[in-house]
């Protein structure tokens, strides 16, 4: 029989615990006394990941970043009397969640976001009593800096980008006055672009000002109903894509994922406005159901890209703190080699 | 014979439901740290070994499901009427948590 090394020209190393980083690659796992290699994932799959340390939902909560370096912020707690907002910040390197310094405006809820942990914007929002807000705030992974406020008031907006070019869109009140209108920060001003055929909020967003995406959400008032429309962005225009299987409000999307590439989780069917497992995938052209969270969970917020995403917090159906890590298929995953 | 089987577990974070466990066992969490399972499944009992479950009958995850939810409930409840998560024609609606019914 042919040993390893005369098929692949080297021995078999001896590693401590999963240090796998190539595809193939085979090793001897000396902290767990077993053999390892490191493969390719043929379906998605949630992996639990830390708890954030203060429990928040908030729909688009500012949530910018990657799966292994984001920022949460803002979003509505579990304190009582509710409702309450937070002002907190916490972020994530990939092992632990820490907390970070507050942001500077009033708390709010629905903002919506764009960017890095270390580059990021926010915008908008819902502060309770004191109603929608235009307002904008920058991160630069340690302090916000207020910014310019953007030219209309939204909360529960669409929004995507970076912190120099984000695009914002739609958003309530629900209460009639909910907008078609899009508005762009370049780095330095607002300016107004076109409509969006999606007179909505409480939607996912994902991708840039060049080629973004928005879909679901929800409108109608008094009766509000969950919405399954995609729309694509390429400033200044907004084009009809195919619909999501399922119309959905408050899915946490893989913010920094494509236009051609992003993932919808969880979300609320309204009505009667229950919480749901399902995930979708869109794929540039149409929407498919893949791997379901483990939890039926609404309004969290989510980070990174299709191949690599994080949902983090939520109402499940109250506020939570759990996370959950996102691995689309085709990532490398380390898995155990046995004799079954 | 029973498709599912429950334990209580607390989830820790990383490792706890692996990419393995997330496409071998197929997970539900309910409240109160309740994790439904397949029943008859390798998988599914080496996770609830790995993590330190404790195995309940459906009897007993339902009563902790109940537990649970009828504290969500009071939560709810206690919310003023006039709150806008208790306004069904608002965005920041949040239906009274309902009772969930455990399958077997």
């Amino acid at each position: 029989m042919a040993e390893y090394r005369e098929i692949q020209g080297a021995a078999i190393q001896s590693l401590a615990n999963n240090t796998g980083t190539l595809k193939g690659q085979i090793w001897y796992d000396t902290t767990n006394y077993k053999f390892k290699v490191e493969s390719v994932s043929t379906a998605g799959a949630w992996t639990s990941a830390p708890t954030i340390g203060a429990a928040r939902s908030g729909g688009m909560m500012f949530a910018a970043g990657t799966q292994n370096a984001t920022v949460i912020s803002n979003g509505a707690t579990p304190t009582s009397p509710p409702p309450d907002y937070t002002q907190r910040t916490d972020e994530y390197n990939g092992t632990s969640w820490s907390q970070g310094n507050n942001s500077t405006q009033p708390a709010a809820n629905s903002l919506c976001s764009a960017g890095t942990l270390t580059a990021g914007l926010m915008a908008g929002g819902f502060r309770g009593p004191a109603g929608m807000t235009n307002y904008a705030e920058a991160y630069d992974g340690t302090c916000f800096t207020a910014g310019t406020a953007m030219s209309n008031t939204r909360e529960g907006a669409y929004g995507g980008g970076t912190n120099t070019a984000m695009f914002v869109c739609s958003g309530g009140p629900i209460s009639g006055g909910q907008k078609d209108t899009t508005e762009e920060w370049n780095g330095s001003s607002w300016s107004a672009k076109g409509t969006i055929p999606l007179t909505a909020q409480g939607g996912g967003a994902s991708g840039t000002t060049a080629a973004g995406l928005a879909f679901g959400g929800m409108r109608g008032y008094p009766s509000i109903v969950s919405l399954n429309q995609t729309l694509e962005y390429s400033s200044p225009t907004w084009t009809a894509s195919n619909n999501m299987n399922t119309p959905l409000a408050y899915r946490a999307p893989s913010m920094a994922g494509t236009q051609s590439a992003t993932i919808a989780a969880g979300g609320n069917n309204r009505p009667p406005g229950s919480k749901v497992t399902s995930v979708e995938e869109y794929d540039g052209t149409c929407w498919s159901a893949t791997t379901a969270i483990p939890t039926a969970t609404e309004n969290a917020g989510g980070t990174g890209t299709a191949s690599a995403g994080l949902m983090s917090g939520g109402n499940a159906p109250s506020q939570t703190n759990t996370s959950f890590e996102w691995n689309g298929a085709g990532s490398l995953e380390t898995r155990t080699i046995t004799t079954s | 014979m029973a498709n599912n089987q429950y334990c209580t577990a607390t989830n820790w974070g990383k490792g706890f439901i692996t990419a393995d466990d997330s496409r071998n066992v197929g997970f539900k969490s309910h409240p109160g740290n309740v994790w439904q399972v397949p029943a008859n499944n390798q998988e599914a009992n080496r996770w609830i070994a790995g993590v330190a479950g404790v195995r309940k009958t459906l009897a007993e995850a339902q009563a902790i499901v109940d537990t649970e939810i009828a504290a969500q409930q009071a939560t709810w409840d206690a919310i003023p009427a006039d709150d806008v998560r208790k306004d069904d024609t608002s965005a920041m609606y949040t239906p009274r948590p309902e009772a969930i019914t455990l399958e077997e």
